[in-house]
Formats: structure tokens, sequence, C-alpha cells
């Protein structure tokens, strides 16, 4: 019988997943990115339905972990910032869907 | 503890967002079906080629309109994204704009002259599918479209509009079939359906999308 730390195949990869793909405010930001080349702040705060200080706060740990690139610019007189994703972002989701796939299917 | 997001449902509704979220798109289908139901009846003062050009010339000012609505009302509220072009949703939109053509230079073709269709059915088949054959058509054609939209923009809404306008179509062909031309109750019915649909989404888009300002 297999020990408590021993696993079928796939449900193993759980333990290396991204942890910061993982958590749930910033997958949801990462897959709202993956549906679009890029995306204001005010787009973002609508799809996530975060707060404010929430979607600032994850966006800059995404920035930092090189996932997803901001660009401020402006609209006429009006600020506006722009999010997108990186290639490496990209490939973050991409991973991730990955690993969780295959520990569904190695669970079933 | 939050419920983990459903990859699939959050990316449905992103598209969902940039395109459906407005009610614009359902009060410009609603107009352009509501300008077919009225077609006999201008088509009867006009005469079949100034129609054409007048239902053309309408619908372009129809879509400019909507355009204009989006980006002056819709935009400040629901913010803006520009949409990706994988191959797969490049393949897709070809298809839908390829069908959408021919169904609308079917359309057009038997709105202008309705003679040809009867070139394409074996006289020996029954009557009424030589009647009707392109009106049958038309409903596997919209339910089709239609429902393809709304799987893959999570929109339950438009499985509705199919089956509406191509039954819509069908049953104003049916009973009106020898009848004196005039206003196309059925399709008309069917397009001030979408129309309140698409009035009821912008009250509903203005309540839950105030214009946001963000100074960041």
């Amino acid at each position: 019988m297999p020990s408590a730390r021993q696993g079928p195949e796939g449900v193993n990869h759980l333990a290396d997943v991204n942890r910061i793909v993982h958590e749930p405010a910033r997958l949801m930001i990462l897959l709202v990115l993956s549906t679009v080349q890029e995306a204001d702040f005010v787009f973002l705060l609508n799809a996530t339905e975060l707060t404010w200080g929430n979607l600032s706060s994850h966006v800059t740990k995404l920035e930092d972990a090189g996932y997803v690139e901001v660009e401020k610019g402006f609209v006429g007189k009006k600020p506006r910032t722009l999010a997108r994703l990186t290639h490496e972002g990209r490939q973050a989701v991409d991973d991730y869907r990955r690993t969780m796939q295959q520990a569904l299917d190695a669970a079933k | 503890m939050s419920d983990a997001p459903k990859i699939q449902d959050i990316q449905r509704r992103t598209r969902r967002l940039m395109t459906y979220e407005d009610g614009s798109w359902d009060l410009l289908l609603g107009t352009i079906f509501f300008l077919l139901s009225v077609y006999p009846i201008t088509r009867a003062r006009l005469g079949p080629s100034w129609n054409l050009v007048l239902f053309i010339g309408l619908l372009l000012v129809a879509s400019g309109v909507q355009m204009f609505l989006k980006w002056k009302f819709a935009l400040p509220r629901l913010g803006y994204a520009k949409g990706i072009r994988s191959p797969k949703l490049k393949a897709l939109f070809v298809v839908t704009i390829g069908v959408v053509i021919l169904t609308f230079g079917v359309v057009v073709l038997t709105l202008r002259d309705s003679s040809w269709l009867g070139a394409l059915v074996p006289s020996s088949g029954p009557i009424w599918l030589r009647r009707f054959m392109v009106d049958i058509l038309v409903v596997p054609v919209m339910v089709g479209i239609f429902s393809t939209l709304g799987y893959l923009f999570g929109v339950t809404r438009l499985y509705l509009y199919g089956w509406l306008l191509g039954i819509g179509n069908l049953t104003a062909v049916i009973i009106y079939d020898g009848a004196p031309e005039g206003f196309n109750v059925p399709l008309g019915l069917a397009a001030g359906i979408i129309l309140v649909f698409g009035a009821t989404l912008v009250v509903r888009f203005v309540r839950n999308y105030p214009v946001r300002t963000l100074d960041v």
C-alpha cells in the first residue's frame, strides 16, 4: 500500500504547483489576461470582481514574478494602465493548467 | 475559503464581458431583424433594388451607432480589453463570417428575386419542399450559428435567438405564402423580443457597471 507521501503519479505534481499562480485571485487575473492581448485595470476589476486594493497588490506580485507587464499611459487626458501577460506568464498558466489536469486525471 | 475558479468559466466570462455584456449587440441584432420585418412594406413602395440600397444603408447606420455607443457608453464603464487572436479563434471567426455572408447573400438574393430557388429542388420533390426549402435550411443555420456563439461565449440567450429567428422566418414564409406583402409579424415579434432583451441588458449594465475613473 503506498505511503501517505506517495500517491499516484500526477497527484505528486501538486507539491510542485506554482504557488504564485495557484492563489485564486492571481489565477483569475492570469486567466483573464490569457484570454486577451491586453486589458486596462478597469476591465480587470470588472472581470475579476476583486477590490481595487486586492487587484493592485496581486498584479504587483505577478509583475515582480515576471508574469505580467504593466504599461502606464494616457488616453487623451485620462490616465490608463494596461496589463498584459509576458511570455513567461503564458508559459506559467499553461504549465499550471497541465499540472492540475495531470493531478485530476491521476485522482480518477 | 473561496472556491477555486473554473478556468473555462473565467475565460468565457472574459469574452462575454468584451462583447455581450452591455446589450448593444442585442439591440443591433434586434434592429436588423426588425428592418427585415418591414422589408416587404418598403419593397412594395421602392421596388427591389432601391429597397436593398435602403436596407444596406440603414444597416450601416445601425452598425455605426452601435460602435459609437460601445466606445462612448460601454468603454468607460467596462474598461478596455483587446481580444487575443489565437489560430483557433481566427479560423472560427473566418468560418462564422463565411456562413453569415452566405446566409445574408441567400436572404438578399431571395428578397430581390425568389425565382432562382425553383432550380435547386428536383421537380419530382414535394411541392412544400420546393416552396420553403431555403427557409427550412435557414432554421438549422441560424440555430447552428447562434448556438456556437452561445457556447463559446457562455451566453445562454443566444441559443434562444437562433430558434426565434429561424422559426420566426419559416413561420412568416408559411403564413404569408401567396398573401399580400405587409409587416412580417413573426419576424417582427422575434426582433421585438431580442430588442427587449437588449434594452433590459442596457439597464442592468448601467446599474452594475458605474463609470470608474482610476488614477493609477
